[in-house]
């Protein structure tokens, strides 16, 4: 039994072609796609739900504007933590000029950055 | 070319399709499901030429949404969804057709007469290309499937099943030799 042998212009042999394209044919009827679809969905459904979106993604996205928020509001609390400290040292300072006689306390409280034996030394020193 | 025998039912518009792919990353199930209508026939014919029966190649297509489901967040709506779709599910058939040790060849129950040829012939042919085929190895099943069944350019398929070119040549030029040493006492050849 022989049957033609028949070359295409690519070596294609378009025996074996046309019977290929029988056997790998997609089923034609649209009930067949409706119910793999069907399949496909209640195996995504029933599998695991999508990857959720990993918990850093979010903070990666927001990164720069986060870092930049940030910068700016250490430099407004730094700011503010400074200021109130003058403030603080300012107020003090003018208690002690108007009340000359006031507890050391207030000139330690001053020179806050001072160690504690030098408000010591000087409480002892005051009249 | 050859024209390729299962043609998408619509080419899908890449604007809505990226705003499909997105609203899928959103955790949309109805933009999913619409991917998968328009998808999953071209995903069929990828897995088809790589699996040895139609059924392993529905569990490739299924295995292969899944996958892409659960890899949304790491898709690009800047890149064709179909593409990215169409590697998953080649590497799901792949993967699939490693696993089957022992491969079942597809029970060719659908007779279609052919006007020109003798249906003895026809069969018998039939029944050692499904043998001949059975001899070929995944890639080279794929290869000469999407080539001269599909149409599949060897760029193309060099992408699909992630192989240099030539070497989709190669798989073709070796699948063609195998199928035509096969069939040859068939048509008389020595």
């Amino acid at each position: 039994m022989s049957i033609e042998h028949r070359i295409g212009p690519e070596g294609r042999d378009d025996d074996v072609t046309r019977e290929l394209r029988r056997l790998y044919a997609a089923p034609p009827e649209d009930a067949y796609w409706l119910a793999l679809e069907a399949r496909i969905l209640a195996a995504v459904a029933g599998g695991a739900a999508p990857a959720p979106e990993a918990w850093w993604a979010p903070l990666e996205r927001w990164s720069r504007v986060g870092a930049i928020v940030a910068a700016a509001a250490l430099c407004l609390a730094g700011a503010g933590v400074w200021r109130a400290r003058e403030m603080r040292e300012v107020s003090a300072l003018q208690a002690a000029m108007l009340h000359p006689n006031a507890p050391s306390a207030q000139l330690a409280a001053v020179a806050g950055r001072e160690p504690d034996n030098d408000a010591v030394l000087r409480d002892v020193l005051t009249p | 070319m050859t024209s390729r025998s299962v043609p998408p039912p619509e080419a899908p518009d890449p604007g809505s399709e990226r705003e499909l792919a997105r609203a899928a990353q959103r955790g949309s199930q109805e933009a999913f499901a619409e991917l998968v209508r328009r998808h999953q026939r071209r995903a069929y014919t990828i897995a088809r030429a790589i699996s040895a029966t139609h059924e392993d190649a529905e569990d490739a297509v299924q295995e292969g949404f899944l996958h892409a489901y659960q890899a949304l967040d790491r898709f690009r709506p800047d890149q064709p969804f179909g593409a990215w779709l169409g590697r998953i599910v080649a590497n799901a058939a792949l993967d699939l057709a490693r696993r089957r040790k022992v491969r079942q060849t597809e029970a060719l129950t659908e007779h279609h007469a052919n006007p020109f040829r003798d249906p003895a012939q026809q069969d018998e042919l039939r029944r050692r290309l499904v043998a001949a085929l059975d001899t070929l190895t995944p890639p080279q099943r794929a290869v000469v499937v999407l080539h001269d069944v599909e149409g599949y350019s060897h760029a193309e398929i060099g992408k699909l099943l992630d192989v240099p070119e030539g070497t989709a040549r190669a798989h073709l030029h070796h699948a063609r030799v195998a199928l035509r040493k096969t069939l040859a006492d068939l048509r008389g050849e020595p």
